[in-house]
């Protein structure tokens, strides 16, 4: 048989099975992964986390320093990813990339919350405030508007949560949800005037 | 001209593009574009565009976030256990303070996909946010930066050091596969660290000849006669994850070996290559 190198130790050319070693080469494709995902197979959920976790985490970590803090932004934002999974559409992108958009949302959470319990403390006089420290708006209207996501009853937080982190326009959340146009477009009105009122009210409040 | 319906100036707010009619009014009209703006300001605070990009390295995740995730989700499965530098020096979630509550209300819906084109890296920091950044962002980089020592001081041969954190997916050593004994095998490993695993790759110039009385093994071989097996090989090249626990400083030899079918685990000492990492 026809072999470039001879091996001058080893007679014979009858081909072997060779145990198999610890390579990827049955393991899916990025994009096969992605459909995996979508499609609720929740060895997808694994597989993601195998792939990006540790690149989650590691912009957990450069945004609000090591600990249990990171640590949390990695497991909510695989969390919200698991149970928005419908949400995600494999055409439109790469599921890391919506992992990672997710990953930033945790992120600016946890800063927005950082940024309250300072201000909770300040105002308790247990830290003393900053000297001429620029006021976080972003922020703190940031906390208010989750806080007042949270008390929102339904259909009226899923049709904001839909528009707002699913990017859906309100003839795709009418169809999600199997609703009127006129009902989806009254409910985003008064959910975001009822968002401002309370931006406008508390939002000033918390300024000092 | 009648002004636009407060559900349209609703989802003007969102960033929906109304039709014609409407979208040719609010350009015009300064009591319904002050009304959007208003409206925007909550659907501002939710976003995320001002965050700055991050492409950073992989830093592995300790095991106790996935069975969290297992256990908010239900699901049954796990990933592997991944094969990577460890945070070195950095206190561990159980060492710091209470964790943040676990009853906290998670978000039921995930945000929009990054997808969308980046904020230029060039622009500056908002002066609104470097209150909070400030004292976080030196915290973040000397972790990361940490993680990068570690990795070039076990790896760095007597060559200028380089401190900045490796790449995910690129080259961080390599060794040159020469022929060991009688043998006449050459090639190149490649060690890399990918999503915060190691990962070796072995090539060599040509396959091994295929035999009846064994297999090629690829090892890693410390200088006090220690030998980690990474997997068979097959052909002329393959990938290999480094286990977690391997010290590269001082498993810094890569080997490829004749084993026998004779069902003993140890290195059979007929290597056909080696070769030193740096």
């Amino acid at each position: 048989m026809p072999f470039a190198l001879v091996n001058p130790k080893v007679d014979g050319m009858v081909a072997m099975d060779v145990p198999p070693g610890p390579d990827a080469a049955d393991d899916p494709s990025d994009a096969e992964v992605g459909r995996r995902f979508a499609a609720g197979d929740e060895q997808a959920l694994a597989w993601a986390y195998e792939r990006w976790g540790a690149q989650l985490h590691g912009a957990a970590v450069r945004a609000l320093g090591p600990g249990p803090e990171a640590e949390d932004v990695v497991q909510q934002s695989f969390v919200s990813a698991w149970t928005g999974r419908h949400g995600y559409r494999p055409d439109a992108g790469p599921l890391p990339a919506w992992l990672t958009g997710i990953c930033r949302h945790r992120i600016a959470d946890a800063w927005a919350r950082r940024e309250r319990d300072r201000r909770v403390e300040t105002a308790a006089g247990t830290t003393a405030a900053p000297p001429a420290e620029p006021v976080d708006r972003a922020a703190v209207d940031r906390v208010l508007v989750l806080g007042e996501l949270e008390r929102l009853g339904q259909p009226q937080r899923g049709i904001i949560e839909l528009a707002f982190y699913a990017d859906l326009t309100h003839s795709e959340i009418a169809e999600r949800l199997g609703l009127p146009l006129g009902t989806v477009k009254s409910h985003i009105r008064r959910t975001l005037e009822r968002l401002r009122t309370r931006l406008e009210v508390d939002g000033a409040a918390l300024q000092p | 001209m009648q002004h636009c319906s407060p559900e349209d100036l609703a989802l003007a707010a969102l960033g929906e593009e109304l039709p014609a009619d409407q979208a040719d009014h609010l350009a015009g009209c300064a009591g319904c574009t002050a009304e959007v703006t208003s409206l925007r300001r909550a659907v501002d605070a939710l976003d995320t565009a001002d965050l700055p990009q991050d492409d950073g390295p992989a830093i592995p995740v300790p095991d106790r976030v996935w069975a969290a995730i297992a256990a908010q989700t239900g699901v049954s499965t796990s990933p592997r256990p991944s094969a990577g530098p460890a945070l070195v020096g950095l206190p561990s979630a159980s060492d710091g303070p209470a964790t943040a509550p676990a009853a906290r209300t998670l978000r039921s819906l995930p945000a929009p996909p990054a997808a969308a084109p980046a904020e230029p890296a060039a622009d500056p920091t908002p002066a609104r946010r470097s209150a909070l950044r400030r004292g976080l962002v030196a915290g973040a980089v000397a972790a990361a930066l940490l993680v990068g020592v570690a990795v070039g001081a076990a790896l760095t041969r007597g060559g200028p050091g380089d401190p900045a954190p490796a790449d995910p997916g690129s080259a961080v050593a390599a060794a040159r596969l020469d022929p060991f004994g009688d043998w006449d095998s050459t090639g190149e490993a490649t060690l890399r660290e990918v999503d915060g695993r190691w990962d070796l790759q072995v090539q060599l110039t040509a396959p091994p000849s295929p035999t009846a009385d064994g297999f090629y093994e690829v090892w890693l071989l410390s200088a006090d006669g220690g030998a980690q097996s990474l997997g068979a090989l097959q052909g002329a090249s393959g990938s290999y994850a480094v286990p977690d626990g391997v010290d590269l400083s001082d498993y810094d030899t890569v080997d490829v070996s004749l084993e026998p079918y004779d069902g003993d685990p140890q290195h059979s000492t007929d290597s056909i290559a080696r070769g030193v990492l740096g």
